[in-house]
């Protein structure tokens, strides 16, 4: 046996339990393709292994969870087939890439999963541009997170919404949304402390009911981000409905 | 798959699964829920957290369900070998790697379907073997074993966490996995068939 082989065997039972480093995971990896006796020995540990999932005291999900499960998966099996890139509207969101240090990374970061979310049929037809007032370039680097929490339909819907607070600019990241009806599109807005819904964005899922939206918009002064379903293409001036996807903005 | 999901075998479920009816994945809920969700609230120590977590290995399940091979191993531990993945991805703050969930070459298959009495008092046997086993390992390696699996510690994380030598970690994690193997084989709750 070569001196690789007994230091490869030697890492094969914490590849077996996941906790390889990365790098020892993947030489382990390839070694196991080639030698027996150490497939072998990952057999036999694994069988340890298999019964580890059973050792936590039982808990009872919560109800809820059953529904959010079976929400999300028929709202993935009855999305549309995907559209081609022809038929999307995109325009290129108002993401100020002009400063550097880390906000240049986010922003960039928020471009690229913007951009990537292009190519694979991603985009959002502005509807609202922000008003004036741009960002403080003196203001503290601040970035937050926002969950949305769905009811009915959208009890399965997982969502998050990143918020660049230099940039004015929201990420709003979407998954498990079930097909709007025939005809509507989601319809993403801004709720102010004070005043009406202002509407930012229409939107329809892909196919696997994911979808990235780009606000360019500072939520200073925003109590709430809601997600209505509202008349294709173009949205509503106003929700016609109560949101069923919500997060509320502190 | 209707009202006879509860009396569907795991193969029969992944079938209904893989043609996308809905009752199929309401019916693996019922009868992995509860394993999933304890697994991942373990790992998570938040039950906001696990439930995310869950409804992700569920959909994950959804979205592969017809790449399902009763051959590597039951839908049960494909299940919660996922949802442990993916609670430990959430821990660590590691974004999803691609994983060989399916490799599973040992299990212990569940018994009895749906929610019947008989499922739930297997599985508290079940949980009982785990646990004996676990506490006939020597301290140090089950401390180990508890901080790679529920922990998703490396091996080099457990050893500055432990202070002691790399070649220790593993040799103790080694030692334990072949004692749990051989004490679950020798009380007949694995499946080496």
């Amino acid at each position: 046996m070569s001196a690789e082989h007994e230091d490869l065997e030697n890492s094969v039972a914490a590849y077996v339990v996941g906790s390889a480093d990365p790098e020892e995971e993947d030489r382990v990896r390839v070694h196991l393709e080639a030698c027996s006796s150490c497939r072998e020995l990952a057999a036999r540990l694994g069988l340890g292994i298999s019964a580890l999932p059973l050792e936590p005291e039982p808990i009872t999900p919560p109800g809820r969870l059953e529904e959010r499960i079976v929400a999300a998966a028929r709202g993935t099996r009855s999305a549309p087939p995907q559209r081609t890139r022809r038929q999307l509207v995109f325009r290129p969101p108002k993401v100020r890439v002009r400063f550097g240090g880390w906000r240049a990374g986010l922003a960039a970061a928020a471009v690229l999963v913007f951009a990537v979310g292009a190519a694979t049929g991603v985009g959002i037809d502005h509807r609202w541009s922000p008003g004036g007032g741009g960002g403080s370039q003196t203001s503290a680097p601040d970035v937050k997170r926002y969950q949305l929490a769905g009811t009915g339909p959208m009890s399965g819907v997982r969502g998050s919404a990143l918020y660049l607070k230099r940039d004015r600019v929201t990420l709003v990241d979407l998954k498990y949304l079930p097909k709007p009806g025939e005809n509507r599109v989601y319809q993403l807005w801004l709720v102010p402390s004070g005043g009406k819904p202002l509407p930012a964005g229409v939107f329809t899922p892909e196919s696997d009911g994911s979808k990235v939206v780009l606000v360019d918009h500072s939520l200073d002064g925003i109590k709430a981000l809601a997600v209505t379903e509202e008349p294709a293409p173009y949205g509503s001036d106003a929700p016609s409905q109560t949101p069923q996807l919500a997060a509320r903005i502190t | 798959v209707g009202d006879t999901a509860e009396e569907l075998s795991d193969p029969e479920l992944a079938a209904g699964l893989a043609a996308g009816q809905v009752d199929a994945i309401r019916a693996l809920h019922q009868r992995y829920g509860t394993l999933a969700y304890s697994l991942a609230v373990r790992i998570l120590g938040d039950p906001g957290r696990a439930e995310d977590v869950v409804q992700d290995a569920f959909m994950r399940i959804w979205t592969y369900a017809s790449s399902f091979d009763p051959d590597r191993g039951s839908l049960r531990s494909w299940l919660l070998t996922t949802t442990r993945n993916r609670a430990i991805d959430y821990l660590r703050g590691r974004p999803g790697r691609e994983r060989h969930e399916l490799e599973l070459s040992a299990d212990i298959p569940a018994k009895g379907t749906g929610s019947d009495p008989w499922r739930d008092v297997s599985e508290a046997l079940e949980r009982q073997a785990v646990r004996q086993a676990l506490g006939s390992l020597p301290p140090d390696q089950r401390q180990v074993v508890e901080l790679a699996y529920f922990g998703g510690y490396t091996q080099t994380e457990i050893a500055e966490i432990v202070h002691v030598p790399l070649g220790t970690v593993k040799g103790r994690t080694r030692l334990a996995l072949e004692k749990l193997s051989s004490y679950l084989q020798g009380r007949g709750l694995i499946d080496v068939s």
